[in-house]
């Protein structure tokens, strides 16, 4: 039966090859070059072999290292406070309560707004001459003059993670609301018996049958969050004076504005390997508990 | 169950995410990506033109291949140019379309295919240099006249010498210089413009104040903007998510600064004159609040239009182009457009866009017919159809110049005009080393001397490496 075994690698091959076409080959020319100088803008250079200078270069750079803290804030904010609102709506959702398909249905129209729109909408919210959050905030005298949240380089991120953490929720609190209704009524209705209280239930029960949903949903939130370009671009373009430049935004800059292919690939490079341990992690929590099944 | 089916799912999900870690590489590594090719019958976008990416393209042989291409249309189907042209000109009913019908009917052998590009540094220029450097691109190009010195330096453009020896002269000498350089021709110009200052006649009547008029001063300005600023309104306002350079440049040369050294090997924008300038503008927004916060994350004339047009700002430095966009939001006061204030001497920027081939373009003879076409005597009427002044001798002639005294303004101030310097690593400069000066100024309230001299820093270390 040995043929078998080449019938199935090459059942295989036609999606082996896809994969490889569209992942494998545009990471393996990214990787080769980020080993090479190449300027866009300056063809006469040629493409000269450059072996690691392009990531000491990428490293050493200042905008590199505020880059790096600020993909960590912006991925580590978000990443916080879309789990712990998620993980509260969907166990509101999660409750009988009149209209509440009604609502589940209206919670998803965050997610399913399209990204310009989302963002276009609240780049004018944010406004600070026409936008509701300064009058209302005006209107409340919470604040004497509008803030200009875009325009200034101490409040640029938090607004831009404010739409991100608007946008996300959605996600999370479906995925966790779908985990929360495989959890099996008895276990609560004997845990009352048992005296628990709504607290112990939560923490006893619903945290652990759903743990692996919390996972994965962090872990697909966390490399969403962290490889967002269009939420940022579209809402300051990574500025006011870099305020809002993560390495997504850094590696665009550096591909398309400075046009240093060498540079923004290498950047590249290092993103994906920060990513790659995420995936790690989410992988191994999958193998074992596969095992544990 | 649901798991297993979950797992690969995901791994191809999270897969296809990190992959868009990579995007740059990418979206770059296939030539063709922004322009696909419409037709069978086009021949503008070749994949054996790829090559051309990493060799230095030499603009000479341009007018030889030129002539050598010259019999091909006549035999076999018509050219299809592509043609990339601003998205603002391209409007439903745009006059574009007229002369493009009109082109193609006395030019059987060639069709003409707009394709519309968002104007901006980064959606346009950009993807402009992105699109030759793979080799591809459209055939003709409308450009900015800011960046033509950077394509040329890049041979990105096709030199025109030969062709356009006899054509340039029907230009005024200002436009010419924007589509010169080092001495060659890298195409035909298409419009010209200058800046004024757009004034609140009502705001200024309601205020007290006379209104503004040729010779009034910075001091003049500055306390009139201060008179307006009250309540909802402020004097002044300008495209503050840039800093302002654009609107910064009269102030400079009013001054009586010189951007570049007399050589170009070294910036000299943080002269006194120049750092005294500086000051004045960017004491607008820090010290003399005549200008509005919001202000700081404007970076269009439609922003800056509907905020004048709102009554948020009562004065700002615009051209003929935010004329359509003040006229559409059909303000409720009157207003009109004042030349802008002098100090030692009157001055005033240059802009507009030119008409340039695409060096990796197979169609030079057809393309060069449509640029010639374009900036032709019809521009003069085709002009006028967008509110904006021809670059071609003639232009006062114009109906709207002759109709509009507003445009009439606009156009005594262009002999009081000045270029930004046509040096390839102006543009660089303008937006990477004077505009985050700006901003550090305007933001977070840095001194002005210290950030000029910064700027001057980053500014000849660009100048250094070409």
């Amino acid at each position: 039966m040995r043929h078998d075994r080449w019938t199935g690698y090459l059942l295989i091959a036609p999606a082996f090859l896809a994969l490889f076409g569209v992942i494998g080959y545009p990471l393996i020319r990214a990787f080769l070059m980020s080993l090479h100088e190449i300027i866009l803008t300056d063809p006469g250079l040629g493409q000269p072999y450059v072996g690691l200078a392009n990531y000491v270069a990428s490293i050493t750079n200042p905008l590199f290292a505020g880059a790096l803290w600020r993909s960590a804030v912006w991925t580590g904010v978000n990443l916080v406070i879309q789990m712990v609102l998620g993980l509260a709506i969907a166990l509101v959702l999660n409750e009988p309560f009149p209209w509440r398909g009604l609502a589940r249905g209206i919670t998803l129209i965050p997610w399913v707004t399209p990204s310009v729109v989302s963002v276009l909408t609240w780049r004018w919210m944010y406004d600070a001459q026409f936008g509701v959050i300064n009058a209302a905030l005006v209107g409340l005298g919470i604040v004497s003059q509008p803030v200009v949240w875009l325009g200034n380089t101490q409040t640029a991120l938090w607004a831009v993670i404010g739409e991100s953490i608007w946008k996300g929720t959605p996600f999370v609190a479906i995925m966790l609301l779908a985990a929360l209704q495989a959890v099996p009524n008895e276990l609560y209705d004997v845990a009352k018996v048992d005296g628990a209280n709504a607290w112990k239930r939560l923490t006893h029960i619903t945290l652990p049958l759903i743990l692996p949903t919390l996972i994965i949903a962090a872990t697909l939130t966390t490399i969403f969050t962290f490889n967002n370009f269009n939420a940022i671009w579209l809402m300051t373009q990574g500025g006011p004076l870099h305020a809002t430049e993560t390495l997504t935004i850094l590696v665009y800059n550096q591909a398309f504005v400075a046009f240093d292919m060498g540079q923004a690939t290498a950047i590249g490079m290092i993103t994906f390997f920060i990513l790659l341990v995420f995936v790690a992690i989410f992988g191994r929590y999958y193998i074992k508990s596969e095992l544990n099944l | 169950m649901i798991k297993k089916v979950l797992f690969p799912v995901s791994v191809i999900v999270i897969a296809a995410m990190l992959l868009a870690s990579c995007a740059p590489a990418a979206t770059q590594a296939p030539p063709t990506s922004t322009t696909a090719p419409s037709s069978p019958t086009t021949a503008s976008v070749s994949p054996t033109s790829a090559p051309a990416a990493t060799t230095a393209p030499t603009s000479a042989p341009a007018a030889t291949a030129a002539a050598t291409s010259a019999p091909a249309p006549s035999s076999g189907s018509p050219v299809t140019l592509q043609v990339w042209i601003y998205d603002s000109f391209t409007q439903p009913g745009a006059p574009i379309f007229a002369a493009v019908d009109q082109f193609q009917k006395d030019n059987p052998d060639i069709k003409i295919q707009l394709v519309p590009t968002t104007y901006g540094s980064t959606s346009y220029l950009n993807k402009y240099i992105t699109a030759f450097q793979g080799g591809s691109g459209p055939d003709v190009l409308m450009s900015d006249v800011a960046w033509m010195p950077e394509l040329a330096a890049m041979g990105a453009l096709m030199q025109v010498d030969s062709q356009a020896s006899s054509d340039i002269k029907n230009f005024y000498p200002g436009p010419v210089q924007t589509v010169t350089y080092n001495g060659h021709l890298y195409g035909l110009p298409f419009y010209t413009n200058d800046v004024g200052m757009f004034y609140n006649k009502t705001a200024f009547q309601n205020a007290g104040l006379t209104p503004p008029a040729d010779g009034w001063t910075w001091a003049d300005f500055i306390k009139d903007a201060k008179a307006l600023t009250k309540g909802n309104m402020y004097g002044f306002g300008f495209e503050g998510g840039y800093g302002g350079t654009f609107e910064w440049y009269p102030w400079f040369w009013q001054n009586g600064g010189q951007l570049l050294n007399a050589d170009g090997t070294s910036v000299a924008f943080n002269s006194p004159a120049g750092l005294e300038a500086t000051k004045t503008f960017l004491g607008l927004t820090t010290t003399d609040k005549v200008v509005p916060p919001a202000a700081m994350t404007w970076k269009s004339w439609d922003e800056l239009a509907a905020a004048f047009s709102s009554g948020v700002i009562a004065m700002f430095e615009s051209g003929d182009y935010a004329i359509a966009p003040v006229k559409k939001a059909n303000p409720s006061f009157q207003w009109g457009i004042a030349p802008l204030p002098m100090n030692k001497q009157k001055a005033t920027v240059v802009g507009g866009a030119d008409w340039a081939i695409n060096a990796n373009s197979k169609n030079a003879a057809a393309a060069y017919r449509w640029i010639q076409y374009i900036t032709g005597p019809s521009v003069l009427n085709l002009m006028d159809g967008y509110d904006r002044l021809a670059a071609r001798v003639g232009n006062t002639d114009q109906a709207i110049v002759k109709s509009d005294p507003n445009m009439q303004v606009l156009v005594s101030a262009l002999q009081d005009s000045q270029a930004r310097p046509s040096n390839p690593q102006w543009t660089n400069i303008d937006y990477n080393c004077l505009e985050p000066a700006f901003q550090k100024v305007l933001l977070q309230g840095a001194d002005v001397t210290t950030a000029m001299n910064e700027a001057a820093t980053c500014g000849n270390q660009k100048l250094a490496k070409k």
